[in-house]
């Protein structure tokens, strides 16, 4: 091995162990070479320096959570709040109005049971959605 | 580990796949991040959006590419952007600019920060992504999106120019 290949060598140790025969071939080469053998010995310590200072900085222990809280917020967004309700209401009147003129009872009856039902589902369907919300709220 | 990401995209169960991909992937990024914005605060607020990115992006995800290197183009991109919108915030005047909310790395070697900041910038994310990698060759090339044999010959020319600089 010339000094090239050492010093080549010698830097790819620090990517990946060596196999044992290679080292040898190194170590042989360093015993006969102080230029390579000073190559070595500064790019160690090179990496000691470098293990040591380019330690991984530590996440905030909330990270997760935000992140969480943050999607819980997106996936609301994506839809304005007074959508469900929005849909409800037009459903519900007009489901009321085709069934007041196709259904045999008169249409102010109709009319009536119509508003009644849209009334309790909608206040079934909001108490729904308040317990989903405290369910979802963070412990 | 991609497999079990793509199960659940597969049965549309995004919440669980997001926390699966935070399970696998966020100290990854967030590494990343504070390697190319050198500041850990601002890596954190990148690493949010990021992932906010990914949530919003998981129901158009169609498993072509492995899932790490799916999220890891999104966090290349977004920190780019990051990194060009902090540029362009240094044109600002200093009254108008937020401070930076905390320190990049380990400020303890000052001469070797110094050093590292004379690096080329292709050798300087190489060789900080390495060692905050846990020297993982394999791990630095997915996140730069780099050939691993790139990647090291940029280790090698960033240990030469730091042992140069530093002796």
């Amino acid at each position: 091995m010339d000094c090239q290949e050492v010093r080549t060598t010698i830097l790819e140790s620090f990517e990946e162990p060596l196999p044992p025969w290679r080292i040898s071939e190194v170590d042989s080469h360093l015993g006969g070479c102080p230029a390579c053998a000073r190559f070595a010995a500064v790019q160690q310590a090179l990496d000691r320096r470098l293990s040591i200072g380019l330690r991984p900085p530590e996440m905030s222990l909330d990270f997760r959570s935000r992140i969480r809280q943050n999607v819980r917020r997106d996936a609301r967004q994506l839809w304005s709040p007074a959508l469900p309700d929005a849909v409800h209401f037009l459903a519900c009147g007009t489901a009321t109005l085709l069934s007041a003129v196709l259904l045999p009872f008169q249409a102010t009856f109709t009319l009536g049971v119509g508003a009644a039902v849209t009334s309790v589902t909608y206040l079934v369907a909001t108490a729904v959605r308040d317990a989903l919300e405290r369910a979802d709220e963070p412990a | 580990m991609d497999d079990d990401v793509q199960q659940l995209l597969r049965a549309r169960r995004h919440h669980e796949a997001l926390e699966r991909l935070l399970d696998l992937y966020e100290k990854k990024v967030f590494r990343m991040a504070v390697m190319m914005l050198k500041d850990a605060g601002r890596a954190e607020e990148v690493t949010q959006d990021i992932f906010l990115k990914v949530w919003r992006a998981l129901p158009c995800y169609d498993g072509r590419a492995a899932a790490s290197t799916w999220l890891y183009a999104i966090a290349r991109h977004t920190c780019l952007s990051a990194v060009r919108a902090e540029s362009y915030r240094r044109t600002l005047p200093l009254e108008e600019a937020p401070e930076p909310s905390g320190p990049a790395l380990s400020p303890s070697d000052g001469a070797l920060q110094q050093c590292l900041a004379k690096l080329p910038e292709d050798q300087r994310q190489a060789i900080t992504l390495f060692y905050l990698e846990e020297k993982n060759v394999k791990d630095v090339a997915k996140l730069l999106d780099l050939p691993e044999g790139t990647v090291k010959s940029h280790l090698h020319r960033a240990r030469r120019a730091l042992a140069e600089m530093l002796e």
